[in-house]
């Protein structure tokens, strides 16, 4: 419902970058939510370079509220938008061995 | 299907790079930790590369072939910008590319190549540049505003070479990631600025002995459309403000500066990250403590005091923002791939190597995966702050895959490593050996 709500709220503004929609990011739950979160001030290519940790990602995503302006948002759409992009853009490049890494 | 098996592939190397070794080319590590034993994984990797791998026994376990470090799935997107030549596109809005390393060859850097760092939107153009505004005030004797047209007539103008880098370059080889913009080796160019020397401005408006920090101001808008918050603001310390190096320019190798690189006034911060070289510079606040605008503060442009685990947390205390760049060297007349005619046996090398505020004393050159190193010829910088070429001549013994790598010494004896260390929240200061795969057809 509330992921409803703010795609709603969010769907009229334009996006930053015009020819890009939700499809060109990975399927997975919350993507049109966060697609629409976070193209309202940059495009996709940036979160598609990225590679994080679900508490990294939920790092920038504090990051992108302090430091440039993103409109908070509630933490339902909040959580899901966070699960979105931790599934979608997971740590790619591992180091081979960090035995100081035990998550 | 292809890119299947190639997921597959990099899943492996991710995962256990030894056990991927073994399994996929059958070859295992030496005691040495270096090195092919058996015949059959040795033939498994050449054909993967395409060639045989003369030094394969010197090739680190674990080492991703050079030509097979880039997934398939992110193939390089390329910029369509008048004006610009096929540089790789990072990022749309903002707007972000970086100069291919082959496309660096150039003693200066001509604005076509030069790369774009942007953080927030691009300006439109000023119909006439000479009526551009700076303000220069806080801790100043005099609030001072000049127009450019006014810059250029009450000032001497220099023109100087000097290398300016994205505080990023390199962030592409951090393990694990790091947060922003995935940056090879060429966020970097060197292109001749002319201007007016900072120090001559702050010097007109007179330092109160309180000013220690200046701040920057540009006129690119912020990217969530709110006109009061500053896309980024940096700043430096007032030593380095007043290097005679350090320059507010209008010019670009003697024409106006692209409107995507900062037209038609910005600063230039040699050997500094880029970000404090402001674009559409439009104030310089002279600060009583060090400036704390928007990209001063978290982990942005900071480096850690005592080393941290990759990928782990640290506290903001143990970190400092990174000034100088660190070393680092690029080959500029091979690009990456090149397939070199039957019977190659000589191959001649150049480029250039830089080292933030120190020059660079030594380059060398490896074909065997650093078994063995030549050093190469360096020439002087044109002036303090410019890059330096290297070049030197290699013999390949036989036909086959081979990589070029290049390690940079500075002046404090301080050379590239062959990875990028001293991991750091969002990823500066990565300036591991460049590679270039090369191979001479059978």
């Amino acid at each position: 419902m509330a992921a409803g709500a703010l795609l709603g709220a969010l769907a009229v503004a334009a996006h930053a970058v015009e020819h890009e929609t939700p499809k060109d990011m990975p399927p997975g739950k919350g993507r049109d939510e966060t697609f629409y979160a976070c193209t309202a001030c940059h495009g996709t290519l940036i979160i598609r370079q990225q590679g994080m940790t679900r508490d990294r990602w939920e790092q920038t995503f504090d990051y992108m509220i302090e430091r440039h302006g993103m409109p908070e948002i509630d933490n339902e759409d909040r959580a899901l938008v966070i699960d979105y992009l931790a599934q979608a853009f997971p740590p790619r490049r591992k180091a081979p061995v960090n035995p100081f890494l035990r998550q | 299907m292809a890119l299947r098996r190639e997921r597959g592939f990099f899943e492996l190397y991710e995962n256990d790079p030894e056990r991927a070794d073994a399994l996929i080319f059958g070859r295992r590590a030496e005691v040495d930790r270096r090195g092919f034993l058996g015949g059959a994984g040795l033939a498994a990797m050449g054909a993967f590369v395409g060639a045989g791998i003369p030094f394969a026994r010197f090739m680190p376990s674990g080492l991703i072939p050079a030509a097979q470090a880039q997934t398939p799935t992110d193939a390089p997107k390329m910029l369509k910008l008048d004006g610009k030549a096929d540089l790789i596109l990072l990022q749309e809005k903002p707007l972000n590319a970086e100069t291919p390393t082959h496309l660096l060859d150039d003693a200066v850097t001509p604005a076509e190549k030069f790369f774009i760092r942007n953080n927030g939107g691009v300006p439109e153009p000023v119909a006439d540049a000479n009526s551009w505004k700076l303000v220069v005030d806080g801790e100043v004797n005099k609030k001072l505003e000049f127009t450019l047209g006014e810059l250029k007539r009450r000032f001497k103008p220099v023109t100087l070479q000097l290398q300016l880098e994205c505080g990023g370059n390199g962030r592409s080889f951090f393990t694990p990631e790091t947060r922003g913009n995935q940056w090879g080796h060429g966020a970097v160019g060197c292109a001749q600025w002319t201007g007016v020397p900072l120090a001559e401005v702050l010097k007109a408006a007179g330092l109160k002995p309180s000013a220690v920090y200046t701040g920057h101001y540009g006129a690119d808008p912020h990217l969530s459309g709110d006109p009061s918050r500053p896309t980024i603001s940096r700043g430096v310390p007032i030593k380095k403000a007043m290097d005679e190096h350090t320059l507010v320019a209008w010019a670009m190798n003697g024409k106006p500066i692209p409107q995507v690189n900062g037209a038609p006034l910005r600063l230039v911060v040699p050997g500094w990250p880029g970000s404090t070289s402001q674009k559409w510079l439009a104030r310089i606040w002279l600060r009583d403590k060090v400036h704390d605008g928007p990209g001063m503060g978290g982990f942005s442009y900071r480096v850690t005091r005592t080393p941290m685990v990759p990928g782990g947390k640290t506290p903001e205390t143990n970190t400092r923002i990174l000034e100088s760049m660190p070393v680092r060297s690029v080959i500029t007349n091979v690009a990456h791939g090149t397939e070199l005619p039957t019977g190659t046996r000589e191959l001649a090398l150049r480029g250039h190597a830089w080292a933030g505020e120190k020059t660079v004393k030594a380059v060398h050159v490896s074909i065997d995966y650093g078994a063995t190193w030549r050093a190469t010829e360096v020439l002087m910088p044109r002036n303090k702050y410019a890059w330096q070429r290297w070049r030197t001549k290699v013999r390949l013994p036989s036909e086959g895959y081979y990589e070029i790598w290049v390690r940079a010494t500075d002046a404090d004896g301080r050379a590239q490593p062959p990875v990028a260390g001293n991991w750091n929240p969002q990823g500066y200061g990565g300036n591991p050996m460049h590679r270039v795969a090369v191979l001479v057809k059978a």
